[in-house]
């Protein structure tokens, strides 16, 4: 409950009590970008055996993008590694299974960029969460370990 | 600064209901008014018009000297608590408490220091994290005030702020909004139909009755000196035993008792001889007496209602329903009125003749 101390200090104290809307903000843009790409690729890929994969892959995708948007809004560690993970698959998408497997006859450039700036977002998603996420767990401890300093003293007297 | 003034303020619903007539009125700076009376007499339309949740029809109102009337709520500076807290459900505490600053995009960690100043003050530091829906109404009442003391207003505005609790945190609560009013210096308008939180909490007590007021002042001069039979009759927990009658030669005559007057009220009231008046006594100014004597008058017990410390009865006295306070419970056949202590009420007008207490000098008003 510090309030004399420097401000980059204080907005780690500001985290106690409000979410990481940035991350949050952040993770549905890229859900957003995931919708455009599904919906531009299922419309330009040949229509083969991949198509339901496609859409099985990208549901699932779908659904842990929104559990990584809401879990990093409360600074969840795991989910932000987990969002960095998908950014990765949809970078690797981006470069080989795109081009090489689904092979869509049209509209590359806006599902390249679907899938780039979802990766992007994501990757900066969690980045941010891990970041904040990681002062935030650091001062919580020091406020414990201050907290059990306190109740040993008051233990002793 | 936070001086509020009402000059002859009225209020008309387009409907055609006068609900507020010529409300003069003057609150100082810090000072904790406290508006009373029954349901319907115009007290929470005095403090929507105060807010700007409501326009008035006539009259001016000043907020340290500056005319508000046409000044929209959100640029009066005056903040509200209400009866149901009014907070957001689906934000913490913390959010709650801070959200006048967010909406003025102010920086996270000026909301910080204030949230954090505001909920130490309101002892709610605890519970920043939680939900409205998590937390007790006593606890919501509180992140109210924090809310309202957040953004440092001339004014706070409370609508019946305790109504919503029981009667263990009503007191507490009571206790702690007055300490924090001493505390911050904030001008403090009050609403409420419980006279035991007016008396409790005010400096000063507007008493409304059908959108008028009957009666402005402190605590004990409300008690010790009501203005008329309506405030007399309003204020005190039993309520004031009202006795009809008329003065002559010295004793007071109702029904078909009479009480020998001291000769102090006698002689003030000499000049009323013949007109209808009401004598009004508290319950606290009964004495029991053993067997008939000078004023003591055969009382037939109805029923007593013991409280602890004191009992209360409730007796017939010749024929006039009274409720009488008796430190001690026993069988009470006769009561001596403490007549130094009595009211006299003018019956036609309503109006106050005499106010033992007052016109003693013993019973000095604060």
């Amino acid at each position: 409950m510090e309030r004399d101390i420097p401000q980059a200090e204080k907005k780690v104290y500001v985290t106690l009590y409000k979410k990481d809307g940035l991350a949050y903000a952040l993770a549905l843009l890229a859900t957003l970008a995931e919708f455009v790409y599904v919906i531009a690729i299922l419309d330009v890929m040949p229509v083969s055996y991949q198509m339901g994969f496609t859409v099985m892959v990208n549901i699932a995708l779908i659904f842990l993008l929104f559990s990584c948007a809401v879990k990093m809004n409360v600074y969840q560690r795991g989910w932000a590694l987990a969002a960095l993970g998908a950014a990765g698959y949809m970078a690797l998408r981006a470069a080989t299974v795109v081009p090489l497997v689904l092979r869509p006859y049209g509209r590359q450039t806006l599902i390249l960029a679907a899938d780039l700036a979802g990766a992007a977002l994501l990757l900066a998603a969690g980045l941010s969460s891990l970041r904040r996420g990681g002062r935030r767990r650091k001062l919580q401890r020091a406020l414990e370990e201050q907290e059990g300093r306190r109740a040993d003293g008051k233990d002793r007297v | 600064m936070g001086r509020i003034g009402f000059e002859k303020v009225n209020k008309v619903y387009p409907n055609g209901v006068h609900a507020i007539h010529d409300f003069d009125l003057t609150v100082e700076d810090g000072e904790f008014i406290v508006l009373v009376g029954p349901s319907g007499c115009g007290k929470s339309t005095v403090l929507r018009m105060l807010g700007g949740l409501e326009q008035i029809t006539g009259g001016t109102l000043t907020l340290d000297g500056k005319v508000i009337n046409k000044t929209p709520p959100v640029e009066r500076d005056i903040a509200i608590v209400f009866q149901d807290y009014a907070l957001y459900g689906n934000l913490s505490v913390y959010d709650n408490v801070g959200i006048s600053m967010k909406i003025r995009h102010e920086r996270e960690t000026d909301i910080y220091d204030r949230v954090l100043h505001a909920a130490e003050t309101t002892d709610i530091v605890e519970y920043l994290n939680r939900l409205p829906r998590q937390l007790s109404g006593g606890q919501k009442q509180r992140v109210a005030l924090a809310r309202a003391i957040i953004r440092r207003p001339k004014a706070f505005l409370m609508d019946e702020p305790l109504s919503n609790l029981d009667a263990k945190l009503r007191n507490a609560t009571r206790v702690e909004i007055v300490k924090l009013q001493r505390e911050l210096g904030v001008t403090t308008v009050y609403v409420t139909h419980d006279q035991t939180e007016a008396m409790t909490m005010a400096d000063r007590i507007v008493v409304m009755r059908e959108g008028r007021i009957q009666q402005v002042g402190t605590p004990s001069e409300i008690y010790r000196a009501p203005a008329n039979l309506f405030v007399a009759g309003f204020i005190g927990v039993p309520q004031m035993d009202l006795l009809e009658g008329a003065v002559r030669a010295g004793r007071f005559h109702f029904g078909e008792n009479s009480l020998r007057l001291p000769e102090r009220a006698a002689r003030a009231l000499a000049g009323a001889e013949g007109r209808k008046l009401t004598l009004g006594l508290r319950p606290e100014s009964f004495l029991p007496a053993r067997a008939g004597g000078e004023n003591a008058l055969p009382v037939t017990v109805e029923r007593t209602e013991y409280m602890g410390s004191y009992s209360i009865l409730h007796a017939d006295l010749g024929g006039w329903r009274v409720e009488c306070r008796m430190e001690a419970a026993g069988p009470t056949a006769f009561l001596t009125p403490d007549l130094e202590r009595a009211h006299f009420f003018d019956s036609e007008t309503g109006e106050a003749v005499l106010h033992m207490e007052v016109e003693d000098g013993h019973g000095q008003l604060d």
